[in-house]
Parts: structure tokens; C-alpha cells; sequence
């Protein structure tokens, strides 16, 4: 026959388990969208330049730096992703 | 008649200047006229300087890490002139990087920039290893000066509003993707960077509008379908969520992002 206090705290301890389960998985929802969403893709390296190909910033990763158009600046597409 | 044309022909030839006088020819390379040991060997290690960084950049496009540094730690060590040693520089930290070798990198990048405050280029990838390195910090630092020198780059907003967003500074990301949209609204995604900026400002209208309208210009973007159905979580439109997971699972090409998007349309149930 089992002890008195396990009638008790077999209900007691299904319904802190159902608790804590509930907000175990609303806390896992919310960390892992922020986890999901925070991941802002960081843009990559501009490329090499030679040794001659800064003469007058005429260079392809300058260029890059420099522009204020969107398209020119190699900003990062993950549309595709 | 015909005696007098001729030797008026004759007469216009004859004072017509000659062609070859006026042939121009390009100025050659001054040839060296010194015997001075010193400054031979000057020459001498800024054509080596010149050659090195040459092969290292051939290597580089050709993905040979290794030997590109070699090159560029050689060309460095002759001490060669501005612009050739910052750009050395910022070749060096490209082949660092590429070998994993980050904290090298960080400090080329920034021995280019301190060589040369113009180099915006440098200043790029500075920020762009600071993100690598997580060092939040001197990302914001770097990408703050970045931003001073060069206001009109779209590529230095697009690097602070990174480095804000990681380090949560919401009012700085929504400026800096804000100004980037303004140019250019097609942006898809810069629109999903001003969405997250957003969500974490808790303006969850406006990154809803913001995602809806990322969506409408690349319907298959599946990262920014899964933070659409994250924000309609939030509002409690489930079925919509999950609608949205759903299609981000069927989307996402990464295995990692399908995975938890098929994980949330279940818990969205």
C-alpha cells in the first residue's frame, strides 16, 4: 500500500507539471522567435582590391562603399532563402 | 586653267606641316638614372611591394587564402607607400578573415583605416568583422564613425542598422532602415530589418504592415514569412500563423528554418 502523501501529491504534482509544461512552451514560442527573428543577416566582405585599382577610387568594393544607391552598395538579398 | 591648279596644289602640300612632326607620342617611364645604392633599393622594393600585392590579389580570386597572406605580409614587411600598404592592409584582413583568423583581420582592417581615414572600404569590412567577432561594441563604434565619414552610403546604414538591431537599440535601426527605405523602398530585405525593428520597439502593426509589404515584393521570402506568422502569434490571429508557418516550411530552403517553422505551426494549433 503506498503512503498516504503520494494520493496527495500525485495530483498536485500532474498539475505543477501541466503549469510549468504551459509556460515552458509559451517561453520556448517567444525565445525562439526572437531567437529566429533577431538573426539580421550581417553583409558580407567587400571584395579584393589590386594594387593598382584604387587610383582615383576607381574600384569595384569602393564604389560599393561608397554608393548611396541600394542596388550598388552589394547590401544583402535573402529573399531567395 | 589646268596650269594654274597644279602648281597651286603644289604650293598648299608644301605648306601643309608635315604629319610625323606633329605625331605625338605617349611620355615612357623615366628610366632610372641613379646609381645611388640607397635609392636602387628603394625602387627596387616598391616594384616587389607592387608585384606581391598583384599575386596576392590574383590569389584571392582565387581563393588561396594561405598563399594571399603570404604575399601581403611580405609586400608589408618592404614598407611600401600610400595608397599601396592600406590597401595591402585590407587584403591581408580579407585572407585573415577567410582563414578564420578574425582578430588579425579586425586589426589589418583597422591598421588600413588608421593608414587611411578615407578608405571607405576598410571601414565596411571593419564593421562587417566586428559582427563576425560579436563584439557589439566596436561594431556600433566602428559603424557610428563609418556613418560620419560617409552619410551618403547606403551600405554604412545598412551596417549600423545591423549593429543597432543586435544590440537591441531600436530607435537607431528604425532611423537607419527608415532612411535606407526612403531611397530605395523595393528593398525587400531592408523592409524585414525595419519589421524587426519593429518588434522589438513593440510596434507590432507597423511590422506587420512592413512584413505584408516584404512579402508582397518576394513572396517567397521564407525568413520574413516566418516573422510575419510570429507577429500574428502575438496579436492571437492563430489561424493565421499558422497559415504563415505553414508556408514558411514549404518555402524556407534551409533545413533549420523549415524545421521550425513546421515546429510552430503545430504549437500555433
Amino acid at each position: 500500500m503506498p503512503p498516504r502523501w503520494v494520493k496527495f501529491a500525485a495530483p498536485v504534482a500532474l498539475v505543477v507539471l501541466t503549469l510549468a509544461g504551459a509556460s515552458l512552451a509559451r517561453a520556448s514560442l517567444d525565445e525562439l522567435a526572437a531567437a529566429q527573428t533577431l538573426a539580421a543577416p550581417a553583409p558580407d566582405l567587400l571584395g579584393p582590391i589590386d594594387a593598382g585599382g584604387r587610383t582615383g577610387w576607381d574600384c569595384a568594393p569602393e564604389r560599393a562603399a561608397r554608393s548611396a544607391r541600394v542596388r550598388e552598395a552589394q547590401l544583402p538579398d535573402e529573399t531567395g532563402r | 586653267m589646268r596650269r594654274l591648279i597644279v602648281p597651286a596644289l603644289g604650293l598648299l602640300l608644301a605648306c601643309a606641316p608635315p604629319a610625323a612632326v606633329a605625331q605625338p607620342y605617349p611620355a615612357g617611364s623615366p628610366v632610372p638614372r641613379t646609381t645611388d645604392p640607397t635609392r636602387l633599393l628603394a625602387d627596387a622594393h616598391r616594384r616587389e611591394a607592387v608585384e606581391r600585392v598583384r599575386l596576392a590579389f590574383a590569389a584571392e580570386l582565387r581563393g588561396e587564402w594561405t598563399r594571399a597572406q603570404a604575399e601581403l605580409e611580405r609586400a608589408l614587411a618592404l614598407q611600401p607607400r600610400e595608397p599601396l600598404q592600406s590597401t595591402a592592409r585590407y587584403d591581408l584582413g580579407l585572407a585573415q578573415a577567410q582563414l578564420g583568423r578574425l582578430d588579425d583581420a579586425r586589426a589589418s582592417f583597422a591598421q588600413a583605416v588608421a593608414d587611411d581615414g578615407d578608405f571607405i572600404a576598410a571601414r565596411v569590412n571593419l564593421v562587417a568583422i566586428d559582427l563576425m567577432r560579436n563584439d557589439l561594441a566596436a561594431a556600433r563604434r566602428d559603424a557610428d564613425q563609418l556613418l560620419a565619414r560617409a552619410p551618403d552610403s547606403a551600405r554604412a546604414l545598412y551596417d549600423r542598422g545591423v549593429t543597432a538591431l543586435r544590440a537591441g537599440d531600436a530607435p537607431t535601426a528604425l532611423h537607419d532602415f527608415g532612411a535606407l527605405l526612403a531611397r530605395d523602398p523595393a528593398y525587400a530585405t531592408g523592409r524585414y530589418q525595419l519589421a524587426l525593428a519593429e518588434m522589438k520597439a513593440a510596434r507590432y502593426d507597423d511590422a506587420e504592415r512592413d512584413l505584408r509589404t516584404a512579402l508582397a515584393l518576394a513572396p517567397a521570402y521564407a525568413r520574413a514569412r516566418f516573422a510575419l506568422g510570429a507577429v500574428l502569434l502575438h496579436a492571437g490571429k492563430r489561424a493565421e500563423a499558422r497559415e504563415s508557418f505553414a508556408r514558411c516550411a514549404a518555402d524556407a530552403r534551409e533545413p533549420a528554418l523549415k524545421a521550425l517553422a513546421t515546429s510552430f505551426e503545430q504549437e500555433a494549433n
